[in-house]
């Protein structure tokens, strides 16, 4: 359908047309997703200050309208006199590079064995559905802290780990959606018509599960970037000094009777993030998919 | 009935044989304990005798059969740090979690069904928006940030509760309150919708103009076919709770398996980890497992089948 409605849009766009279709669009989740992606592809360049630089003469400074505060760090400084405004821009780096990989990796194992095993049925389908629901019954946080407790923390890790923790829920979601199609008649015609499975599965099959892919998707990255806050929060994800929100949260926590704001800001930040991909998220359900439009 | 709780009683044992394989494997590909263990300056010898000690030398499948027998008999090994079988560790955490575990799956449960069915009765009043708002907010915030803000309002500005600990029943109002926000959004969307499934039913229509009062159109007619869903989400929502404990324990000092597991993987005290993991996994299936049985006790469709 989105393959779909693109074509139609290049064949119809006419300003009318165009602006029906903008009709509805959530302006606000959209500026700041597109804001995130910016800063966290050029954080390094966008960063008024080096976000790694230690400068305890100037530790703690507030907020900028606060008394003793600068419009040089207009968000103030950290415990060892780091710029926090850099590291929030810097820190989005880290959200937005655990996210998309997961995402990626996790929807294609996801999709590939929703339709192989939706598909072909029997064995095979056992097999890989018993796996999405062992998976499912494990308490993925703690078997990241094995995973950390081997190989110690860091990014590569931790998409690995969620990675290994997202795609069964792509599988099971898609599966059922490759059960509904695959009783459909042009999935039959192409049977008699004597296409090999494989081509049933890419061709037929497939281009019909890429809406609740893109759907899924969406709605993931809200989690996939809470759960890495999660992680870095308690010690075992992103390691230091490289900043990332929750290990920020993290390091404030032993401030929050001064200065508060530490552990909050890169709260506050997660919250604009997650909260947009969610109102995206159900935007796009809703869109794309009039089945959805009771719920 | 006796062939259902059969079938779902062997799909739990493999449920957990799987769990201790894919533990068993992420300990023994991600490098030698061993060596792990003794650092990189350590001697050959030492590192063959430890080997040894543990029968890392002995083929995978051998060793795969001597950590499953051993946990079967209750023994997961010493932790590092404490010198403690982690068995009694985790047991003696349990409780603990349990505890802030159920009250606040309580709070979110009432919350989310008292929440739903009033939303689902009303559906685009003030509450409805109210309470989609909440829940909205719910998934998007972080458990640490809503516990860092709690803290800062009624700990450290007001003084009217203690920052972390644990002891009194004032401790555990910030804990379980966090918790329950996180989980209590889940239970709220799905009993409204399964509620407005519901009260579109035939049956409700005849309960009315019966004159069956409305009280009791929604309370008996309608919440009681509605709930099979709502059980179903209430015990997932139980393990995302269960989860959600770790970061909660670790923010207020909460002694339980959470806490536990998080000072095990920064000590890198690994036995104590895998325990957790391993155990907590068990915990979970038997949870679903039993779930699956109140089903079957709720739904006749399900024990006839």
């Amino acid at each position: 359908m989105i393959i779909g409605s693109l074509r139609r849009v290049t064949r119809y766009a006419s300003w009318p047309r165009i602006r029906k279709s903008l009709k509805g669009v959530p302006w606000f989740p959209l500026v700041i997703m597109v804001l995130f992606v910016v800063v966290g592809v050029f954080g390094r360049q966008l960063a008024p200050h080096d976000p790694l630089k230690i400068d305890i003469e100037i530790r703690l400074l507030p907020l900028f309208f606060m008394k003793g505060g600068s419009l040089q760090y207009p968000l103030g400084t950290d415990h060892l006199g780091r710029d926090v405004l850099s590291r929030l821009i810097v820190g989005s780096g880290v959200s937005l590079q655990v996210s998309l990989v997961v995402i990626a990796v996790a929807a294609s194992i996801g999709a590939l064995v929703a339709v192989v095993a939706g598909y072909l049925g029997g064995w095979v389908d056992t097999i890989l559905m018993r796996l999405v629901d062992i998976i499912m019954s494990m308490p993925w946080i703690i078997i990241a802290l094995v995973f950390a407790s081997i190989v110690g923390a860091g990014v590569r890790n931790i998409i690995i780990i969620l990675s290994i923790f997202a795609w069964p829920g792509y599988a099971r979601v898609l599966r059922g959606e490759v059960l509904r199609i695959k009783q459909g008649d042009f999935v039959r015609l192409a049977v008699v018509a004597g296409a090999s499975k494989a081509r049933i599965m890419l061709r037929h099959i497939f281009p019909n599960i890429v809406n609740t892919l893109v759907v899924i998707s969406t709605l993931q990255v809200g989690s996939i970037i809470l759960a890495e806050a999660g992680l870095s929060f308690i010690g075992v994800g992103v390691p230091p000094p490289r900043p990332a929100w929750g290990a920020m949260a993290a390091d404030g926590v032993g401030y929050i009777f001064t200065q508060w704001w530490l552990a909050v800001l890169p709260g506050v930040a997660i919250v604009l993030v997650v909260m947009s991909t969610n109102l995206l998220g159900d935007w796009l359900r809703v869109r794309l998919d009039p089945k959805f439009r009771q719920l | 009935m006796w062939r259902y709780i059969l079938k779902r009683l062997l799909q739990a044992v493999i449920c957990i044989l799987g769990v201790s394989v894919i533990v068993f494997v992420l300990a023994r590909l991600t490098g030698d304990p061993a060596l792990v263990m003794l650092g990189p300056g350590a001697r050959l010898e030492d590192i063959l005798a430890l080997r040894q000690k543990w029968g890392l030398d002995l083929p995978m499948i051998v060793q795969y059969w001597r950590f499953i027998s051993n946990a079967v008999h209750g023994d997961l090994g010493l932790s590092l740090r404490y010198h403690a079988p982690v068995m009694a560790l985790w047991l003696g955490r349990l409780p603990n979690t349990l505890l802030l575990a159920g009250v606040s799956f309580a709070i979110a449960t009432v919350a989310g069904v008292v929440g739903g069915v009033i939303a689902a009765v009303k559906p685009g009043s003030w509450f409805d928006r109210l309470g989609k708002t909440v829940s909205f907010l719910g998934i998007s915030v972080p458990v640490f940030l809503t516990a860092i803000v709690l803290i800062i309002i009624f700990a450290v500005k007001l003084h009217w509760l203690p920052v972390y600990g644990t002891g009194t029943w004032r401790h555990l109002i910030m804990p379980a309150f966090t918790l329950a926000w996180a989980s209590s959004a889940g239970q709220l969307r799905l009993t409204r919708s399964a509620m407005l499934d519901v009260l579109d039913a035939e049956y409700i229509k005849l309960a009315r103009v019966k004159g069956v009062p409305e009280y009791k159109v929604i309370a008996k007619h309608a919440l009681k076919n509605a709930l099979i869903p709502i059980v179903t989400m209430a015990a997932l929502q139980f393990m995302v709770l269960f989860s959600g404990t770790v970061i909660i324990e670790f923010i207020f000092a909460w002694p339980g398996i959470g806490w536990l597991a998080v000072e095990g993987a920064r000590n890198r005290d690994f036995p104590v980890v895998q325990a957790c993991a391993l155990m907590t996994s068990v915990l979970f299936i038997a949870i679903n497992l039993a779930v699956d049985m109140l089903y079957a006790y709720i739904d006749p469709r399900i024990r006839y089948q």
